[in-house]
C-alpha cells in the first residue's frame, strides 16, 4: 500500500470500536437471546473474550512483518501463486462483509423508515458515501471516524440512561442457572460477526503511526465488546427475553421504549444515529480492504481506478445474493460461522505456522 | 471553473435524489386513527377506525362538524380490513397515533391471538397504546360514542383507564408487548381490562350527547377480564380486580373502607404499597408467599371512635390488613376457579426455584389450582388527614342530649 498514509493510534482504536458495533449493535440481542434466553448477555461476554483472544493472534501476525499488509504477507509466506489464490479468497471474505452490511442497512431502512423506497436506491446512496470515503483513502476515513465518535458514544449513553426507568431485574433472573448451555451456543454466531471480522484490520494495520498499535487494537475490541454486552443486557432488562428475541431490530424497539414523563418520547432515531454512523465505517472498511486486495492482486499502481466499478459490483451482489431478510438472517447464523472461522481463525493460524516454518528455514540457510 | 460547475451540478442532482420523496406522505393524505375496534363476524373481522377530523381539533374556526368519525369494514384479516377502509375513507389510515385497540367480547372469547400479529408486526404501530375488551357488546359501539371533556373519545378512554388505574386500582392498563409476553409465556396468563357503554348508543353517537350537561350515554371502565391462552374465560369483580392489582404490585393509590366495632365505617386511602412475591418449595410442591406492605392515611371517619388513641389505630390497621388479605384471597380463588395463572406465580417460581420448577412446568395448570398461597399484609397508618377527632362524635353527643 501507499507508504505515505498514516493514521494515529487513537483513530485506529475508534475504527475498531466502530467495526465491532457496526451491524451487531442492532441485531445481536435478538440472536443471542434466541439461544441463551435471559443469559444472552453472557454469550456476548464469552464472544468478546474470544474476540480479544483473536486480536492477540492478529497482533502476532502483524508483528512478524509490521510493514506488510495481509495480502503481501500471504504472498511472502505461501509463494506468489498460492499467496495470490489465498488473497483472492480473503477478498471474497471482505466482499461478503461489505455486501452483507450494505444489505442489512438497506433492509433496516426499508422496514422501519422508508417503506416504499426501493432498497436499491437506499443502498446506492449509502454506497456512494462509502465510495467517497474509500477514494479519499484510509486517512480521511479514520479522521471522519474520530469526528463522529463522540456523537455515537453520547447517543449510546443517552439511550442507556433514558431507558433505565423501564428496566426490570426480574427479566434476566435466574442469572446463569438455567439455559447455560444455550448461552454458550449463542456465542457461536457472534464469533462470526463482529469479532472474526476484525481480521480485516490486518490489511492496513501497517499504516498506523503508533508503536503501541497492538494495545490499541486490544483496547478497541474490548470497549466495543463491552458496549455490546451492556446493550444486550439493557435490551433484556427492558424488553424481556420474548420481545428481544422476536424483534428483528430489538435495539430500535429499545429506543421506542424511551418515555420520560410523557414528554421525552419517540426519539428512537437516536438508535438509528448510532447505527448509521457505525455501519458506514463498517461498509467503508470492507470496501477499502477489498480494493487494496485487488490492487495487490493485479499489481496496479493506483487503487483509485477500481473504486468506481466496484460500486456497481457491490450493489448488484447486495441485491441478488441476499434476496430477503430471512435469507440474510439464516446466512448469518449458519453459513457465516464456518465461513468466518476459515478466514478469521484458520487462515491467521496457518499464517503463524507458516511463518514459524519459514523462519526456521531462513535460519538454517543463514547458519552455514 | 469547470470543476466548480461540476460541483454545482452534482449538488443539484443530489438534492433531487436524496430528498426522500419516494416515501413522502402529506398530512392531507393521512387519516390519523386514534382508536381501532376489532369484532368478529362469522369468519371475517370487522375493523372500525376512529379517525380524527383535524380541522375540528386544531382549526381556528369551529364548525358544527364532529371532531372524529368512524369508518368500518370487514376483511378476512385485520390488515386487509384496514386497507379496505380506503374504499370508504378519502385518506389512508395512519396508525402511529393510535391510543386504544378494543376487542369485541365475542372475538375475545374466540381468541385474540390472530388479531395481534399485525399489531406487533406493522411498522406504523408503536407500543404505547392500550388494549381492552368491550364487555358484553360489540367493540365498534364503544368507538361510536362522543364524550364530554375530551374531544377525542379514544383519548378519553385512554386517560380514563390510566387515571382509574392510578387512583382507584381495580383497573389494569395493558400494552401490547405485555400482552404478547403473557400470551407466549407458559407460566403466566393474560388479562385485559373491560369497558362498556352505559346508555343509548344511538344518542351517544350524536352531538346531542355532548351538548347536555348530563351526558345520557357514557363510556365506562369495567374490571379485569381473565384469559386462558388467548381466549377470554371470565371476569373479575371490583374487589377481585383490586386484589389482582395488589398481588401484581400495580396499586399506586386507592380508597377502601372497613367496618368499625361500633356501627359505621372508617375509610382509608392507600398512599403507597409494595408487594413482594416469593416462591418456595414445601414437601416437593410449590408454595407462594405474597407479602404486601402498605402505607395508608385515614380518609373518612364515620363511626364514634377516638382515632387519636394508639390502640384504636392499631385495631383499624388490623382490620385493613384482614380486608386486604380477603380481597387478595378472593382474587386468587377466582383465578384458581378459572384455572388461569394471571398473577404469573409460575414466572416467580421459575425465577426463584428454577431447579424444582422443571418438575411442575409440564402440568402447571394442575399445580396452580392446588397451589398453596400464603398472603401477608402489613398496613401502617401514617396520617389522619387535616383534622384529628371527627366532629361527628360531638354532633352525635349533642343529638343524644336533645333526645
Amino acid at each position: 500500500m501507499s507508504e505515505l498514509v498514516k493514521i494515529s493510534g487513537r483513530q485506529f482504536t475508534i475504527l475498531v470500536i466502530m467495526n465491532v458495533l457496526g451491524t451487531a449493535i442492532i441485531t445481536v440481542p435478538a440472536i443471542v437471546s434466541a439461544y441463551g434466553k435471559q443469559n444472552g448477555w453472557f454469550s456476548v461476554l464469552l464472544a468478546t473474550i474470544f474476540g480479544i483472544g483473536m486480536v492477540v493472534v492478529y497482533n502476532a501476525i502483524y508483528k512478524k512483518n509490521p510493514d506488510k499488509n495481509i495480502y503481501q504477507q500471504l504472498e511472502l509466506l505461501f509463494g506468489k501463486w498460492i499467496g495470490k489464490l489465498l488473497s483472492f479468497l480473503f477478498m471474497l471474505f471482505a466482499f461478503h462483509i461489505t455486501i452483507g452490511n450494505l444489505r442489512v442497512m438497506g433492509d433496516f431502512i426499508t422496514t422501519q423508515i422508508l417503506i416504499e423506497t426501493p432498497v436499491e436506491m437506499v443502498m446506492f446512496l449509502a454506497l456512494i458515501t462509502c465510495f467517497f470515503g474509500v477514494r479519499y483513502g484510509i486517512e480521511v476515513i479514520a479522521r471522519a471516524a474520530e469526528i463522529f465518535f463522540p456523537y455515537i458514544i453520547l447517543s449510546i449513553f443517552l439511550l442507556l440512561i433514558l431507558v433505565t426507568p423501564e428496566a426490570e431485574i426480574t427479566n434476566i433472573q435466574p442469572i446463569l442457572q438455567t439455559d447455560v448451555a444455550g448461552a454458550f451456543a449463542g456465542a457461536l454466531p457472534l464469533l462470526g460477526y463482529p469479532f472474526l471480522e476484525m481480521v480485516l484490520f490486518l490489511a492496513f494495520m501497517q499504516n498506523v503511526n503508533n508503536k503501541r498499535i497492538e494495545k490499541q487494537f486490544l483496547v478497541g475490541v474490548t470497549i466495543g465488546g463491552l458496549l455490546l454486552v451492556v446493550i444486550t443486557l439493557v435490551c433484556l432488562l427492558v424488553l424481556g427475553v420474548d420481545m428481544t428475541t422476536r424483534n428483528i431490530y430489538p435495539t430500535y424497539i429499545l429506543g421506542k421504549k424511551i418515555s420520560i414523563a410523557d414528554f421525552l418520547e419517540r426519539i428512537e432515531i437516536l438508535v438509528a444515529i448510532i447505527w448509521f454512523f457505525t455501519i458506514f465505517f463498517k461498509i467503508t472498511i470492507g470496501y477499502y480492504v477489498l480494493i487494496i486486495g485487488f490492487k495487490q492482486l493485479l499489481q496496479l499502481k493506483d487503487y483509485k481506478t477500481t473504486t468506481i466499478p466496484f460500486v456497481y459490483v457491490l450493489l448488484v451482489f447486495a441485491v441478488f445474493m441476499r434476496p430477503s431478510v430471512v435469507e440474510q438472517k439464516q446466512f448469518l447464523t449458519s453459513a457465516w460461522i464456518p465461513f468466518s472461522l476459515t478466514f478469521g481463525l484458520v487462515l491467521p493460524v496457518l499464517m503463524l505456522v507458516a511463518g514459524l516454518f519459514k523462519n526456521k528455514k531462513g535460519g538454517q540457510q543463514q547458519s552455514p | 471553473m469547470k470543476r466548480k460547475i461540476m460541483i454545482l451540478l452534482l449538488s443539484f442532482f443530489m438534492c433531487l435524489i436524496t430528498a426522500g420523496c419516494w416515501d413522502s406522505h402529506e398530512l392531507t393524505e393521512m387519516a390519523l386513527a386514534t382508536g381501532l375496534a376489532i369484532d368478529k363476524e362469522g369468519d371475517e373481522y370487522t375493523v372500525t377506525a376512529q379517525v380524527l377530523n383535524p380541522g375540528e381539533i386544531a382549526g381556528a374556526q369551529m364548525t358544527n362538524r364532529l371532531s372524529v368519525s368512524t369508518y368500518s369494514t370487514t376483511g378476512k384479516t385485520i390488515f386487509e380490513a384496514v386497507r379496505r377502509l380506503t374504499q370508504t375513507t378519502p385518506r389512508k389510515l395512519y396508525l402511529s397515533h393510535l391510543r386504544i385497540i378494543i376487542f369485541g367480547e365475542e372475538l375475545a372469547e374466540e381468541g385474540i391471538g390472530r388479531a395481534i400479529d399485525f399489531v406487533s408486526r406493522d411498522h406504523e404501530m408503536r407500543t404505547d397504546f392500550t388494549l381492552s375488551i368491550a364487555k358484553g357488546m360489540r367493540a365498534e359501539d364503544v368507538l361510536k360514542i362522543l364524550t364530554p371533556l375530551e374531544k377525542v373519545p379514544a383519548n378519553k378512554v385512554f386517560s380514563s383507564l390510566e387515571m382509574s388505574q392510578d387512583a382507584w386500582a381495580p383497573t389494569k392498563v395493558v400494552h401490547v408487548d405485555e400482552l404478547i409476553d403473557s400470551l407466549t409465556s407458559p407460566s403466566k396468563q393474560a388479562v385485559l381490562n373491560g369497558l362498556y357503554v352505559q346508555g343509548d348508543i344511538e344518542i351517544g353517537s350524536t352531538l346531542d350527547n355532548v351538548e347536555r350537561v348530563n351526558s345520557p350515554t357514557l363510556i365506562k371502565i369495567d374490571h379485569i377480564g381473565v384469559f386462558r391462552h388467548d381466549q377470554l374465560i371470565g371476569w373479575l369483580d371490583e374487589e377481585q380486580s383490586k386484589g389482582f392489582n395488589y398481588i401484581t404490585n400495580n396499586v399506586s393509590n386507592t380508597v377502601g373502607s372497613v367496618a368499625c366495632d361500633k356501627p359505621g365505617r372508617i375509610v382509608i386511602e392507600v398512599i403507597n404499597t409494595n408487594t413482594e412475591l416469593k416462591g418456595k418449595t414445601e414437601n416437593g410442591s410449590p408454595k407462594m408467599v405474597v407479602h404486601v406492605t402498605s402505607e395508608v392515611n385515614i380518609g373518612e371517619v364515620l363511626c364514634p371512635i377516638d382515632i387519636m388513641k394508639k390502640k384504636n389505630i392499631s385495631d383499624v390497621e388490623k382490620k385493613v390488613e384482614k380486608k386486604m388479605k380477603d380481597i387478595m384471597y378472593a382474587s386468587i380463588d377466582k383465578a384458581k376457579e378459572l384455572n388461569s395463572d394471571i398473577f404469573g406465580f409460575g414466572e416467580v417460581l421459575k425465577r426463584q426455584v428454577p431447579k424444582q420448577w422443571k418438575n411442575w412446568e409440564q402440568n402447571w395448570d394442575e399445580e396452580f389450582t392446588n397451589l398453596n398461597v400464603d398472603v401477608k399484609a402489613d398496613v401502617k397508618i401514617r396520617r389522619t388527614g387535616t383534622i384529628s377527632e371527627s366532629f361527628l362524635n360531638k354532633m352525635e353527643k349533642n343529638k343524644k342530649k336533645d333526645e
